[in-house]
């Protein structure tokens, strides 16, 4: 279960994240929000990788007084992914599995699935938008994480690539992996079968 | 994994100290001989003020390592090195030594050079500080990284300044070197300031005539370069937006005039001071007008060639020939007249913002 108490997040250009308290059982949940209501900031703060006040905590691990244990269970690919433009995503795969774990039938299977073929071992300078997205979601599937977060998942990849990651997302999900993903897409709603739907609005967020 | 922590972790290290390190490697490479740096290296374990300023350069150089690192790993891009948290403490260690052995060559060889001259005097004490001040640098640096990896990336808002809330085009490079690149910033404008002061100064002894500020000025802009390479990314990666937009090449001209202003005041202000209000004359303005052409043509240069690679060998004929052509009394207005077409006609260019 993932619990986020007394999650404040603000900014000095005058913007307000506040949740109370907020539980999520395990499954599929849709984060909604328009342009800059901080769902990309809460996603961040609950895969570790900015700071808060509050504590979020899942699985009964906290990320305030564990942080590296809390981390190694979640994975997170970004909406817009940065990575060192001098790497390959082969390297990054080899950094990945050197740091979290993984196998190379789990990096071959999903090489397949996004059809990355040989590009991986060219820098990612040379990559179009629609190949660092599938980069950043193959290290989100990568090792053996509990909860992955996808921040705008479906956006940039090719239609095939869309319904490769809807059959990933599915079957890991009947493996025990949850899932908080974000979406902008027209029929976003029904890709998936969300197990609850949230939305930001105004620095709160409400279960519709 | 060495591969990706040296690509990572050392190379970017290596470039944006790059200027530091070629004043090294000529200063010790070209114009000291074997038998000066035994002597240096002799005073530095004999004096006491000599051997307490090399430990505090240790100490300073290790501190500008370390920060370099941990602001990498607060970049966006950096963020999979977050990772790094997970490694054992083995490899963890293997991570830290194979950047840390890297990145600290100048320290340890040097200390390697200073243990070797030390056996002929009697500075055994002052080797195995030396040593030791080297083995604090390497656990602080490791404990740092090794905290900092386990925390969350502090998040960098930047907020509109009250005062100028609109910033004018002109001016989003400087923005950018003093939100970006500050120390990059004002490591440059100190060494030229300063590079042009010692030639400003040995000028006023009066054995010199106005070649040899020519010659110092060349000598600053070319100091100028690392700031030209960043200007020529920030066009090229920040403002790619702006590269299609229909601009007459006296707008561009106007904003590149603008720019280098506020980039090269200092040393035109230096050279204004040291002749004095009262004897403004045609030299004077013609040797600010070669210093800002200069500068100007340099960052032309490195627009048109760095794409096709080989704009360093290019620089380096460019240097030497404004070098000749200044020894021999080429008057400046004709070197300024020269570098501002060639920077004019590189902005017709569409290439060039």
């Amino acid at each position: 279960m993932l619990e986020i108490s007394q999650f404040k997040k603000i900014y000095s250009t005058g913007f307000k994240l506040q949740i109370e308290d907020l539980k999520l059982d395990e499954g599929i949940h849709l984060i909604k929000g328009e342009n800059g209501s901080g769902k990309s900031t809460l996603l961040k703060a609950i895969a570790g990788i900015h700071d808060f006040e509050g504590d979020i905590i899942w699985n009964g691990i906290s990320i305030k007084s564990s942080p590296v244990a809390f981390r190694k269970k979640v994975n997170y690919s970004d909406a817009e992914p940065h990575f060192p433009n001098f790497l390959s995503l082969d390297e990054l795969i080899r950094f990945t599995l050197k740091t979290k774990g993984g196998s190379k039938t789990q990096v071959e299977s999903l090489k397949r699935e996004f059809r990355i073929g040989d590009f991986s071992k060219n820098p990612i300078s040379s990559y179009s938008s629609g190949m660092l997205k599938k980069s950043g979601l193959i290290l989100a599937f990568l090792s053996d994480p509990s909860l992955i977060i996808l921040d705008e998942p479906f956006t940039t990849i090719d239609l095939e690539a869309q319904d490769h990651l809807r059959n990933l997302i599915l079957s890991s999900r009947k493996s025990g992996v949850t899932f908080l993903i974000t979406g902008h897409l027209a029929n976003f709603e029904s890709l998936l079968n969300y197990d609850s739907i949230l939305e930001i609005f105004d620095g709160k967020i409400t279960k519709t | 994994m060495r591969e990706i922590y040296i690509k990572s972790f050392v190379t970017p290290f290596y470039k944006a100290f790059l200027g530091f390190f070629v004043l090294v490697l000529l200063i010790v490479g070209v114009f000291m001989e074997y038998k000066q740096h035994v002597l240096v290296a002799e005073r530095l374990l004999q004096n006491d003020f000599g051997y307490i300023a090399l430990l505090l350069a240790l100490l300073t150089y290790s501190f500008f390592q370390i920060r370099f690192q941990i602001t990498l790993l607060n970049e966006p891009k950096y963020r999979v090195f977050q990772n790094l948290a997970f490694l054992s403490k083995k490899d963890f260690l293997r991570f830290y030594f194979t950047q840390w052995i890297s990145n600290n060559l100048l320290i340890w060889i040097y200390g390697l050079f200073l243990t070797f001259i030390s056996f002929g005097l009697d500075a055994s004490p002052k080797v195995l500080v030396l040593w030791i001040t080297v083995l604090l640098i390497f656990a602080m640096g490791l404990v740092l990284l090794y905290l900092k990896v386990q925390k969350p990336i502090p998040e960098r808002v930047i907020a509109a300044s009250k005062l100028f809330p609109i910033v004018p085009y002109p001016f989003w490079f400087v923005t950018h070197l003093k939100t970006d690149r500050p120390l990059l910033l004002l490591g440059i404008k100190a060494l030229s300031v300063l590079l042009l002061n010692g030639f400003l100064f040995s000028f006023s002894s009066g054995s010199y005539d106005l070649r040899w500020i020519q010659f110092g000025l060349l000598c600053s802009a070319y100091i100028h370069i690392p700031i030209w390479i960043d200007k020529v990314e920030f066009d090229q990666d920040q403002l790619a937006y702006f590269r299609n937009f229909p601009r007459s090449p006296s707008s561009k001209l106007r904003d590149h005039l603008i720019n280098a202003g506020l980039l090269l005041f200092p040393e035109a202000l230096i050279i204004f001071m040291k002749f004095g209000w009262v004897g403004l004359s045609p030299d004077l303005l013609i040797l600010c007008g070669f210093w800002l052409a200069l500068n100007l043509a340099l960052f032309g240069l490195i627009q048109w060639k760095k794409w096709q690679k080989g704009w360093e060998r290019m620089a380096l004929i460019s240097f030497f020939g404004i070098f000749l052509l200044t020894i021999y009394s080429t008057p400046a207005v004709v070197i300024f007249v020269f570098l501002s077409f060639f920077f004019l006609a590189r902005i017709r260019s569409p290439q060039c913002l």
